[in-house]
Order: structure tokens, then sequence, then C-alpha cells
């Protein structure tokens, strides 16, 4: 869904503007001791000598540990960061959740469990039986109680009367029929179509 | 098109496994230092490397360039102005119109009007931007008023907090 992707870029934008302020102090830092308008920061950053000079290189060795142990940590602060930010561009794609329900006859204990793509598939088929909606797709996350909708709908609609109109009570057919044990959320992204884009699509 | 989502695909790639790269460098050469077993990853030479670099080498320069550059193009990915993917509808804080579809409506309504040749749509957080050429050279302002109305409509049935900013280009001018 769209508005998933939005939210991935969001988070995407937020990752790109820390690390490239990172990188960029990094290098303003750098490039201050390599052009020569500063002379030193501290002992082990001097302009005049190598980029490890002997400073740095004892100060290494004194604080051994707790460099290792620095270096460690932030090692695997950039994995951890690089993963996250890796799974964010995954794109979002539909997962359907199944749904269980107690059998409610006495002289037979059990579970019947309903395919989440089965609800997904007769509620989309319900959505789209009406004039309004010129295609639907649905997404079933019982575990979340959350059920997101993409419709195409149709360009003179508004999506105020079509979630009153039709929306609504699919939602409330489809809690019913599966038994689910309370109305769910409908997340919502409309499309809206023209009839003749439709019928060419 | 906007490029903005996309730049902000690549580059978000290759940082994170520039940054996953790094990590495991790092996390390699401490641990394999604890076992005594020197320099794994990186050449057995590095230390002495950057005993032996000076920090107005060309090499260095042209790295603290490099990143510079770098972090400067991903902060300006991060920053620059990139419309939603979608707009929400008011009043309904879980109904949203995906934005593309939503400017391709109104582009053709707004092209179904007498008199309209093209028409172009963009919407961002705030404003419904609407170009619109005509080739009508007599009372554009009547076009405009029509334009402007159909976006009054459409703003208000659809329940969008958008601010329709409508401009007609003509022959012979622009309004």
């Amino acid at each position: 869904m769209k508005r998933i992707r939005n939210r991935q870029l969001t988070v995407s934008r937020v990752f790109l503007i820390v690390v490239g302020a990172v990188l960029l102090a990094g290098a303003v830092i750098a490039g201050l001791l390599a052009t020569g308008a500063t002379d030193h920061l501290g002992n082990a950053l001097d302009a005049d000598t190598a980029l490890l000079n002997a400073d740095g290189l004892r100060l290494l060795y004194v604080h051994r540990l707790a460099f290792q142990f620095l270096a460690l940590g932030i090692g695997l602060l950039l994995i951890v960061v690089g993963l996250i930010w890796l799974r964010n561009q995954i794109p979002p794609h539909r997962h359907q959740e199944d749904h269980s329900v107690e059998t409610q006859s006495s002289d037979l204990a059990g579970r019947n469990t309903v395919a989440g793509g089965a609800l997904a598939r007769a509620l989309e088929n319900d959505l789209a039986r009406h004039p309004q909606v010129e295609r639907a797709r649905a997404e079933f996350r019982g575990e979340e109680g959350v059920v997101r909708l993409r419709l195409d709908i149709d360009d003179d609609s508004s999506a105020d009367e079509v979630v009153r109109t039709v929306v609504e009570p699919a939602i409330d057919r489809v809690t019913t029929v599966a038994e689910l044990p309370a109305r769910p959320n409908v997340q919502i992204d409309m499309r809206p179509v023209s009839s003749s884009v439709s019928r060419v699509s | 098109m906007h490029f903005v989502p996309v730049f902000t695909r690549v580059f978000s790639v290759l940082l994170a496994l520039a940054l996953i790269v790094a990590g495991v460098v790092v996390v390699v050469e401490v641990v394999a230092a604890w076992f005594g077993a020197g320099w794994t990853l990186l050449p057995d030479d590095t230390t002495s490397r950057f005993q032996l670099w000076r920090w107005d080498d060309r090499s260095v320069v042209i790295t603290i360039i490099i990143v510079g550059v770098v972090g400067l193009i991903s902060i300006l990915i991060g920053v620059w102005p990139r419309p939603p993917l979608t707009v929400p509808v008011a009043g309904q804080p879980d109904v949203n119109y995906e934005r593309h579809a939503l400017e391709q409506s109104i582009r053709h309504q707004i092209e179904d009007l007498d008199g309209v040749a093209k028409a172009r749509v963009k919407i961002d957080r705030r404003r419904l931007r609407t170009r619109v050429e005509t080739n009508r050279r007599h009372q554009p302002q009547e076009l405009k008023a029509n334009v402007d109305a159909l976006l009054a409509g459409v703003t208000s049935s659809r329940h969008l907090e958008l601010q329709p900013d409508v401009r007609l280009r003509f022959p012979g001018g622009t309004r």
C-alpha cells in the first residue's frame, strides 16, 4: 500500500539525513586538518603529522581495550542500522493471516481455520460487486486487527460516500460471517479512475 | 515522474550496504585482534599506512572530498521536498487517496471542460497546482472561473484540505 511506502520513504529520509550529517561532519573536521585551517585537534590529530602519529598510536595502546570495545560497539551498531535500513527498502507485500474459529457444536470439539487469502478474496468480491468500486484488493491482518484495502473507485464517487455505503457494510458482513472477535480497523487507499480507463486496464 | 523517491531508495540501499560492510570489517578486525590473529580483512600494513599518510596527501584529500560529497548529497536528498504518495481525506484518518491517481482524475475532469486544450495537475502537501492551456483568445477569465469552480467542487466533494492554485495560459498571456 502507498501509505506504507510513504512511511518507508520517510524513515529512509531520516536515515539519510543522520548518516549524511555524520559523514559531512567527519569530512569537515578532516578537511580543516587537511587544508591547514586547524593545526591540531588534541595531540592525536595534528595537521603537520601523519593521520596516525606517535601520540595517536600511544593513545590507542594505552586505552587498547576501551577502544576495542568502542569499535566493536560502533561496528555492531553499523550492522544493525544497515540491516534495518536495508529491510526498510523492501516494498510492502500483501500478507494474509488465517483466522481460527472455535467449533460451536457441543458434541464436536475443535477449531476451524479460514485461510486469510480466502477471507480477503471474499471481501474483495463483496466490495467489487458495488458499481462505485471498479476493483478491490484486501489484506487481512487478524493479529493486528487490521484490514487494508486498496480500492479503485469510480471517478464520480467520493471517498466518504464509498466508505459509508460500500466499505462499512462489507466489513460488518465479513466480521459476522467469519466470526471475527471484533470489527477490524480498516485502512483504505483509494484510486479514483474513470470508467474508460478501468475498462482499458 | 518524481525523482526524489528513486534517489532516496538508491542512496538508501547503497549507504545501508556500506554501513553493513564497514560494521562487519570493524567487528571482524576487533575479534581477530582479541584472538591474536592480526589484520584479517584489511591489509597487514594498515597501521603503517596510517602512519605514512599525511593529512594533505592527494589520496587523503580525495577521500575526504568523496565522503563530504556523499554526506552532502544524502542530506540534500533527505531534506528535498517530496510530494506525498497519498493525500489524506479530511475527517477520515484511515482513508487516503493515492496522489498520482487523484492527479490524473482531476486532470481528466479539467480537460473535459469546454475550451481546455491541456491541463497539468500537481498535488503537494498543501496545494493543488493546476496549469491549464487554452487556445481561446477571448474571455479567458470565463474559462478560469470554470476551472476554479470545478476545483472548488472537487476539493469539497472529495473532502480534500488542499488550496487550489490555478494558472491559465492562453494565446497572448497568462492569468
